[in-house]
């Protein structure tokens, strides 16, 4: 839970993410044109944003030893549904800034509820997590599909497109958006009984539920939370999009994954941190960015972001090995 | 016909901190079975993992039929002709019998180099249970047999190797009285076939039942070996135990006020549970393994089911009790498996110290950094825990401080009920004179405690009134100062007649 602060001996392997990153970033600087420029900053904060707002939620599901595969589907069906509730609206002779204004809350409760089913089938009928999300990851897929009939649909009002592609001065919409999440969740994991129990849960489950930690009401509320802000996220990029389309959101689940891995959370739960997965969001940004900014082929892509955290994963296991040849 | 002998002439294991077994010079003959009796921590597993190869002896040497033994691994042991069939059994449960008997590095008969062949496997099995005169099909799935079937499966595996001697270690703790009783045919009839059978057992009635010879250990020493008919309970539990001095509390704390009422609880496990516990009471549960002690801690607290009957705490009911429900009225459980059901081992101390008092320390919402240091460095001081920073993994501890975290984490929570499942176990001795301690100090407090312990003399020496159950019920209710070790021994196997 706590690495930051095991011991202060310890402090250059507690910083070895930030450290690489910083190599990494005055390296591209060096090697890379429109690198360090505000202008590229911004762009790669921007291009973080979406899947870093999912990435914060997704830490404690992985912190708490559980998965979610359908985060990439669920954006896909927000956006869709948003637009579709919309329309319907608009159709019904509502003005479009007031079906949208209507749409967009019932959109984050039902994608809420979307997670309250996904935890308890993992809760009450003790299907493993990857299994139940698995299944939500196609059906939600599938619901956009459906609802959307294989098109984008359209008929947002003009103003909503700040949700997706707006500035707050210099900084984008969705960066600011993110900004907030990251710090409330790092808040929430580092600070309150419920971040703390998350940690518990993770590391073992059997001995937080005797300790009195509800671990069945912990995790629906985590899962909530994550389709919730796979959700939010989907209405965002719809707006950005300024329809809703069906087929956005894909590979989501695995960016958003890799990210939190590259962070140092463990699969196995009991450990990860919010600043680690900030942390594994710039690391993909940055390096991604710069390969566009050097012109290396897009198709290159995933062949980088595999060997991050093939990468990230022997550089997490290392400095464990290294933590326990000093005795921890 | 004792042409086989298996010995060991002046053993010793040291082991850090203690001395397991303390020169023990004892023989097995063959054609017969031979039981090794003894409390916990006599030294005789030790004495059984050093024949089967799982330690090496400190000193001394073992022999069979004169011919010294020396090895340091169960595989060697096995090539010499000593088998072992383990109380956890290791079958495969999603593999058909015939694979289980056959399956490991070179049993398997094949055709080829990459090619099983299966009629020999057929063969073999078939033949090997005939052998044994048991009658289970081999083409089942081991997941469909019932424990002892399984437990059949263990020795006819270990039959396999055509050992001259077969150690049986509690093989019939997790067996139906029926099942048992099939288990011990193949026993009389691998007896008959000239094998050198130990058999370790808690279960006094069995060894009346099965055993030629007994050989029991105390303390690491060999208390002596002796022929079954010369043998009666009083007898042989007088050689387990020896005398016994044991001084109960002299002062009590237990207040005329009733804190938990158990009124005829059941479930799978136990059945017509009544009890009630008192404020300062430490009440002491004995049985043996299998008893459903653990059991009605689990029920109380909210872990197992409760299918019928009451749970009440201060004279309210508590309906479908949960361990958050439970927790919330001041109770807390000390599992058994500190490991597996106490502890968070990845997290750190001051995690696990504040566990179950995430709200206490978070009197605004979030957690106060102060409030958290006080509760950590209370129990730590309090309890003398041994870790030079509290942010260390739990994992680096010794297992005695180990329970005292489980034990400080439930401390913080100022319990008024305490259930405590083997508080001692697998602990070093000023450890746990310290853990005693603090119930003592936590009964003066008016903390009602609940206690399960296997160490009969520690029932004693430290509860107020002592429940006996058996069966998954309770059968009995004393004092701890009307008690002797030997009577509630008697008592938690059903041994009527021998107190």
């Amino acid at each position: 839970m706590k690495s930051n602060h095991i011991s202060k001996k310890l402090k250059i392997t507690n910083w070895l993410l930030e450290v690489i990153l910083l190599v990494l970033f005055v390296f591209f600087s060096i090697i890379a044109k429109n690198f360090f420029t505000v202008g590229n900053v911004l762009n790669i904060l921007r291009s973080i944003s979406f899947k870093g707002i999912i990435a914060c939620f997704m830490t404690m599901i992985i912190v708490s030893g559980e998965i979610d595969l359908s985060v990439g589907s669920t954006v896909a069906f927000s956006g869709v549904l948003s637009a579709y509730l919309n329309k319907i609206m608009v159709a019904g002779g509502l003005d479009a800034t007031t079906a949208t204004c209507i749409a967009i809350p019932i959109v984050i409760v039902i994608t809420a509820v979307v997670g309250l089913c996904i935890s308890l089938f993992v809760t009450k009928l003790k299907v493993p997590s990857f299994i139940v999300t698995l299944a939500a990851m196609q059906l939600m897929r599938g619901a956009a599909l459906l609802i959307a009939n294989g098109f984008p649909i359209q008929g947002y009002p003009s103003w909503f497109k700040y949700l997706g592609s707006g500035y707050v001065g210099p900084i984008p919409f969705p960066t600011v958006i993110f900004a907030i999440f990251i710090a409330v969740c790092w808040y929430i994991m580092q600070n309150t009984p419920f971040g703390r129990s998350i940690y518990a849960i993770g590391s073992n489950p059997d001995s937080a539920a005797l300790s009195g930690i509800n671990v069945n009401r912990i995790k629906a509320i985590i899962f909530m939370l994550t389709s919730a802000a796979a959700g939010l996220v989907g209405i965002m990029v719809s707006a950005q999009l300024n329809s809703g389309s069906p087929n956005i959101g894909s590979n989501y689940e695995m960016d958003v994954i890799s990210s939190v891995i590259i962070g140092g959370a463990s699969l196995s739960g009991g450990a990860g941190t919010i600043r680690g997965t900030l942390i594994g969001c710039i690391f993909t940004g940055i390096i991604l960015n710069a390969m566009t900014l050097l012109g290396v082929s897009d198709y290159w892509q995933y062949v980088v972001r595999g060997t991050l955290v093939v990468f990230a994963v022997f550089l997490n296991t290392m400095v464990k090995e290294r933590l326990k040849e000093r005795g921890m | 016909m004792s042409d086989h002998i298996l010995a060991a002439e002046n053993v010793s294991k040291k082991f850090p901190g203690t001395l397991a077994l303390n020169n023990v010079s004892v023989s097995f003959g063959a054609g017969a079975v031979h039981a090794v009796l003894g409390k916990n921590g006599s030294g005789k597993s030790t004495l059984m993992k050093i024949f089967s190869g799982v330690f090496k002896a400190t000193e001394g040497s073992i022999s069979l039929d004169g011919q010294n033994l020396e090895y340091d691994s169960t595989e060697q042991a096995l090539a010499n002709g000593i088998a072992t069939v383990y109380q956890e059994l290791s079958v495969i449960k999603d593999l058909t019998v015939a694979e289980n008997l056959l399956i490991g590095k070179g049993k398997m008969p094949m055709k080829n180099k990459f090619q099983i062949n299966w009629n020999e496997v057929q063969r073999k099995a078939r033949e090997i249970l005939e052998y044994l005169n048991v009658d289970i099909d081999i083409h089942a799935y081991v997941r469909d047999l019932t424990v002892g079937q399984q437990q059949l499966i263990e020795i006819a595996k270990a039959m396999l190797v055509n050992p001259r001697v077969l150690i049986l270690d509690e093989p019939t703790s997790a067996l139906s009285d029926s099942e048992c009783e099939r288990l011990f045919t193949v026993v009389e009839e691998l007896k008959k076939k000239g094998l050198i059978i130990l058999f370790i057992t808690h279960r006094l009635q069995e060894v009346f039942k099965i055993a030629d010879y007994v050989t029991v250990l105390r303390d690491g020493l060999l208390i002596g070996t002796e022929q079954i008919e010369n043998l009666n309970s009083v007898k042989l539990i007088h050689m387990m135990f020896g005398d016994v001095e044991h001084h109960p509390r002299t002062e009590s704390y237990v207040v005329d006020e009733i804190v938990l009422e158990a009124r005829d609880i059941g479930n799978d496990k136990i059945k017509n549970i009544n009890f009630q516990l008192k404020k300062g009471e430490i009440l002491g549960i004995a049985g043996m393994l299998g008893a459903g002690r653990t059991e009605l801690l689990r029920a109380l607290y909210g872990l197992d089911r409760i299918d019928s009957g009451m749970v009440f705490v201060d004279g309210r009911q508590i309906v479908k009790p949960t361990p958050y429900k439970m927790k919330q009225k001041g109770c807390g459980l000390l599992s058994e498996n500190r490991k597996e059901e106490g502890l968070c081992l990845r997290l750190s101390v001051g995690d696990n110290l504040v566990l179950a008092n995430l709200h206490a320390i978070s009197p605004k919402g979030h957690i106060s950094r102060k409030i958290e240091k006080e509760y950590i460095h209370r129990q730590i001081n309090e309890l003398e825990i041994k870790v030079a920073d509290d942010q260390l993994p739990t994992n680096s501890l010794s297992g005695g401080n180990q329970q005292k975290v489980v034990i400080g984490n439930w401390l913080n929570t100022k319990p008024r009920i305490l259930f405590m499942d083997e508080p001692s176990r697998g602990i070093d001795v000023h450890a746990k004179q310290q853990i005693f301690n603090v119930m003592y100090e936590e009964a003066a407090k008016g903390v009602g405690i609940i206690m399960v312990s296997s160490e009969l003399e520690e029932l004693l020496e430290v509860c107020d009134r002592i429940l006996i159950m058996h069966n998954g019920q309770i059968t009995g209710e004393m004092a701890a100062d009307e008690l002797t070790v030997e009577a509630i021994y008697s008592l938690c196997i059903q041994e009527e007649g021998c107190v």
